[in-house]
């Protein structure tokens, strides 16, 4: 028997920090990356059905529908401000207090994670391209933008617009997508239903930051199949504040996320197969042992920090007062953006296309600057 | 998309069927115990049971793969081991897997290229340099192990596999592009089919009835039926795709066709050739590995390189274009029972804006992967990477395995062989260049804090070499594999991406100077000046600056230089299995030196070269010049396409097309172009 040497690659300033970081580790569950519990995705054929639709179903045109037309879940917003050259600006929104709010501020809001969101059939319906032809509700975000008929823009004036919803269930195990095609004027602000429906999700996996992966099977009267990806992220985490979400397909375009609290990817199934890689932002936890703040602090923090530069003015010490709150605590956060791979594929021995959810850093890890406020 | 593959059809080629003479171990190709030669008996000879080349070993695999690799576990007795192919050894080591001690070492008087246990725990070994399968029997675990019997085989042997049945042994050999099946029990020949240049890998399919070889080089997976009487080879294409390029053809034939104007009439030559190159794909390389499990029934995967040569036109100021990645790395899908590649897996999405933002990202792309294995239990599929000496895990049930990369390990350098110990569900390699087996958990899919849980390995160096290699062999072997180093390439590329063991990757680069294709290094470097195709470089060391300064890399330092000369001179040629036809060689050889031919006349002296510049007519219009420096016959047989550009498929198209231009063949009967032929291929 010869002698060899061994090592190990884990130092000992690494194993001090597994040891100080593994106390705080359960501080940061919101946002911890895909655990190793999480579930195998279920089979193609144990995913519930239902069918969405593209802009494709929108084949006739509306000139005019009437102010008194309406369709729950479509809130239209108008503008105060001048029409410019371009017509008025009108957005359709998921509630009646943010259309308010729109209306009031210009078209400005501060609302992220909407819970219902929307998207415009954008094409140039003088000429449909056969791409148009199968095209998909793309850019689906907070809010959809419409503007009054003009003469500068032809395709101004009434729209088609997709609404959906999505409403996990209490076992966080399903979900439902409603969603709801409309036209909307957006001169009367009259909006006229095309199509509505459901579809059933189940549970296929966890997204880095804690969120979740839901699946549906999409059959549509066409033929076309797909499989519905639903990201579903919690409210309110840093995470998503510090971090976008977007997806880019195998054919390099790009699907990106707009102020929703969900994020659908569509991918169809074909005889072959088809994937998105959704980029994802995590927070890690912290290396120094303190917790991890929350969204609500790290927005308090920073609130506090704005008043403070705000009463500050010149002076370099604050002089202490009711009105000036204590000085926010600068913290570092760690952060790093992970993919998402969904995909689909189906080779002649499979009996039923293979639905596949898994993750990877796809950069290393960075640092963010944030401010908390002060423990009294 | 399908329709934008190339399927190619079936290039059936002629196999040669075994004679049923060969009953058993040592009849005609084979080599029986009784044959073996002393100097590479170590252990002693066990006698053999039943079939001539059946034996007691103690060994039982540990996961029981089907298809070899450079090391393979097993349980001999109470130990569980791993039994490693330690080609600088020239022996088999029988490691300890627990207590990582060196337990015992097997010399066999050559470099041995993969080992697999069988069923029946008899180990086989491909020796490469020797050109000859063993089967060797274990007793104990710190015994070596005993040679059963061996038996010869084409040139180069590589990899094995056996066949679900365990009944039969499939062995592809490298240099002499075959793929050969043995007998298990007696190491007879049961059929030997001819594949394309450079098989690597074989995996069977899970019916016993048809192998898949991967091939270093020619873009192309050789499918061969096993259970036919004639034994037709088949090929997948391995080329890829990029996925903006699909996405903007798609878009600018829709333009088109809604403009209502002919894509004919509208399109330049230029586009049209462009479009081409889009509906061919680009060519893939480094076929090295093959991997295939029962987790994902039906797939095959094939980690491979895809390539983008470049356009000719543009004459770039390198080798291929600036604006494109010039190689990529691509996990293939083969669709086991279509016989074809899922088109998923072998496009490209081109990380524009996203992806590699952080220009810091530590994920260097497996450039050079060498070796793969799937854990059933994360259903990953595990690919080891030269250059970067790292092992990736990708999602083996994902439609494109490379984007479901899930985690990396930081391994020994060259890492040429992988298992997965599923007993104790750890991932094991075997580094080559630094001798070193390394262990890891392989764990879930999860994401992994690197800061807070790094991934651990255990890395275990075994004992020096009795017979040390040089420093600077061993220097220069491991900077000819540095992929992602600055000093070789700006853009990650190895000396050994575009010389996949030493030989070449049979593409045609588009080069300052016009289309270039890669030249084998491998045992014909030496004594060949001047170097490169325009013959302007007098020394190995000034061709290597150009080619680095080509590459946009930073240069070496002169002492690691040396070291990269001393490899790629010593480098050794492929041993040749013996001339079949002596006779017709011989044929060839005088025609080769009449006056008639005048081959000789440029192809003279002991290199086959004159070392000087000729106009040949063979000016692509994109070259710069018409006249090239005389190339080397050395090893010309197995080196095609050929002329700078590639215009020839083979040798037999290049003797009948140059006629008059290069030597004069027009008056050579069939038969003596035959024997011209058969006495270049034995260059």
């Amino acid at each position: 028997m010869t002698s060899m040497t061994t090592m190990t690659t884990m130092t000992n300033r690494t194993m001090r920090r597994i040891f100080t970081a593994s106390a705080i580790l359960a501080a940061v569950v919101s946002s911890a990356p895909a655990s190793a519990d999480e579930p195998a995705p279920p089979k193609f054929g144990e995913l519930p059905t239902g069918a969405m639709t593209g802009p494709s179903r929108v084949t006739s045109r509306v000139a005019h529908i009437g102010a008194r037309e309406s369709v729950p879940g479509f809130f239209v917003a108008v503008t105060k401000d001048v029409a410019s050259a371009m017509g008025r600006r009108v957005y359709v929104v998921g509630d009646a207090k943010k259309a308010a709010e729109l209306e009031k501020n210009s078209g400005r809001s501060s609302d992220e994670g909407a819970s219902t969101c929307f998207a415009v059939d954008d094409r140039n319906h003088n000429v449909i391209s056969e791409e148009d032809k199968t095209a998909e509700w793309s850019g689906v975000g907070a809010s959809a933008t419409l503007w009054t008929k003009n003469g500068a823009m032809p395709n101004s004036g009434v729209a088609a617009v997709h609404m959906e919803r999505v409403s996990v269930a209490p076992d966080g195990k399903n979900a439902t997508l409603d969603w709801a095609d409309a036209f909307v004027d957006p001169s009367t602000r009259g909006v006229r239903l095309i199509a509505k429906s459901t579809l059933a999700l189940e549970q296929v996996g966890l997204a880095p930051g804690g969120g979740k992966v839901f699946a549906g099977r999409d059959e549509r009267a066409d033929g076309r199949r797909a499989v519905q990806f639903v990201i579903v992220s919690p409210q309110n985490t840093l995470s998503r504040q510090l971090g976008r979400t977007f997806a880019r397909r195998l054919d390099g375009s790009v699907l990106q996320e707009s102020g929703c609290a969900h994020f659908r990817v569509g991918i169809p199934v074909t005889n072959d197969g088809d994937s998105a890689l959704v980029s994802m932002t995590v927070l890690l936890p912290s290396l120094d042992g303190k917790p991890t703040p929350t969204f609500e602090q790290v927005n308090g923090g920073h609130a506090a920090a704005r008043v403070m530069r705000g009463k500050r003015g010149s002076i370099a010490t604050p002089i202490p007062s009711p009105d000036v709150p204590p000085e926010p605590e600068e913290r570092e956060l760690r952060i790093r953006d992970a993919g998402l791979q969904l995909s689909v594929s189906q080779t002649s021995r499979d009996k039923e296309p293979v639905i596949s959810v898994s993750h990877r850093w796809i950069a290393r890890e960075r640092s963010q600057r944030v401010f908390v406020p002060r423990n009294e | 998309m399908r329709n934008l593959q190339t399927r190619r059809g079936a290039a059936l080629l002629v196999l040669v069927l075994a004679s049923a003479a060969l009953a058993a171990c040592g009849g005609g190709h084979g080599a029986g115990a009784g044959a073996m030669a002393p100097n590479v008996a170590t252990g002693p000879i066990v006698p053999t049971t039943g079939g001539a080349c059946k034996a007691a070993s103690a060994a039982r695999s540990i996961g029981s793969p089907s298809s070899g690799s450079s090391l393979a576990l097993a349980h001999v007795g109470d130990k569980r081991v791993a039994f490693i192919a330690d080609e600088d050894a020239k022996a088999i080591l029988t490691v300890d897997l627990d207590a990582r001690t060196l337990l015992a070492q097997t010399p066999l008087g050559a470099s041995p290229s993969q080992v697999l246990v069988t069923a029946d725990g008899r180990v086989l070994a491909t020796l490469r340099d020797k050109n000859e399968l063993v089967v060797l029997a274990a007793s104990r675990a710190d015994a070596p192990l005993a040679r059963v019997c061996g038996a010869s085989t084409a040139s180069e042997p590589v990899a094995i596999a056996t066949t679900p049945d365990g009944a039969t042994v499939l062995v592809t050999s490298g240099w002499g592009r075959r793929l050969t099946a043995f007998d298990a029990g007696t190491l007879a020949v049961k059929a030997d089919a001819k594949v394309g240049r450079e098989p690597r890998t074989v995996v069977v399919s899970d019916d016993g009835r048809t192998a898949f070889v991967s091939h270093a080089v020619g873009s192309v997976l050789s499918v061969v039926d096993l259970a036919g009487p004639k034994h037709e080879v088949k090929t997948i294409s391995m080329r890829g795709f990029d996925g903006n390029e699909i996405r903007g053809r798609k878009f600018m034939l829709d333009q088109l066709a809604t403009m209502r104007r002919s894509i004919n009439t509208e399109l330049s030559a230029a586009e049209k050739e462009r479009f081409k190159r889009i509906e061919e794909g680009r060519p893939s390389c480094q076929g090295f590995a093959l991997a295939k499990s029962s987790v994902a029934p039906g797939r095959i995967f094939a980690p491979e390189v895809l390539v983008e040569a470049g356009d000719f036109e543009r004459r770039p100021d390198g080798y291929g274009d600036q604006s494109t990645e010039t190689e990529v790395p691509a996990v293939a899908v083969i669709d086991e029972n279509a016989g074809t590649t899922l088109l998923s897996s072998v496009i490209s999405p081109r990380e524009l804006g996203w992806g590699r933002i952080d220009v810091r990202d530590t994920t260097p792309p497996c450039l050079l992967p060498r070796a793969a294995v799937v854990d059933p239990q994360s259903k990953s599929l595990l690919v080891s990477c030269y250059g970067i000496d790292t092992v990736v895990a990708y999602d083996a049930t994902a439609a494109n395995p490379l984007e479901g990369e899930r985690r990396r390990w930081s391994v020994g350098s060259g890492p040429s062989g992988i298992a997965v110990d599923v007993e104790k569900h750890t991932g094991v390699v075997w580094a080559q260049f630094d001798r070193t087996l390394t262990t890891f958990a392989l764990g879930g899919s999860e994401l992994v804090d690197d800061k807070t849980a790094p991934l651990a390995t255990q890395k275990t160096q075994l004992p020096a070499l009795e017979k040390k290699l040089s420093t600077e062999y061993a220097l220069g072997r491991i900077l000819f594999h540095a992929a992602g180093d600055a000093r070789v390439s700006a853009d990650g590329r190895a000396c050994a991406s575009c010389h996949p063991d030493g030989r070449d990757d049979a593409i045609t680069w588009a080069t300052p100077e016009g289309p270039r294709r890669t030249i084998m290094l491998a045992g014909r470097v030496a004594s060949t000046a001047p170097y490169s195709w325009n013959g302007n470089a007098k020394t190995i060391p000034e061709h290597m600056g150009n080619t680095f300064d080509r590459l946009s890399g930073k240069g070496l330092r002169s002492v690691e230089l040396d070291a990269l000369v001393a490899y790629v001179t010593q480098m050794p040629a492929p041993q040749s299995a013996p001339a079949a036809d002596k006779a017709k060689i011989e044929r060839g050889r005088q025609i080769f030196a009449s006056k008639e031919t005048a081959c000789a006349t440029c192809h003279s002296g002991a290199s086959f070269t004159d070392g000087v510049h000729h106009d040949v007519g063979s000016k692509h219009k994109a070259d710069r010049s018409g006249t090239f420096n005389t190339p080397s016959l050395h090893l010309v047989g197995g080196t095609g396409p050929y002329f700078h550009d590639g215009r020839y498929a083979n040798l037999g198209d290049l003797l009948e097309q140059t006629d008059g231009t290069m030597g004069h063949t027009k008056h050579l009967s069939a038969n003596d172009r035959g024997a011209l032929e058969a006495y270049l291929g034995s260059l």
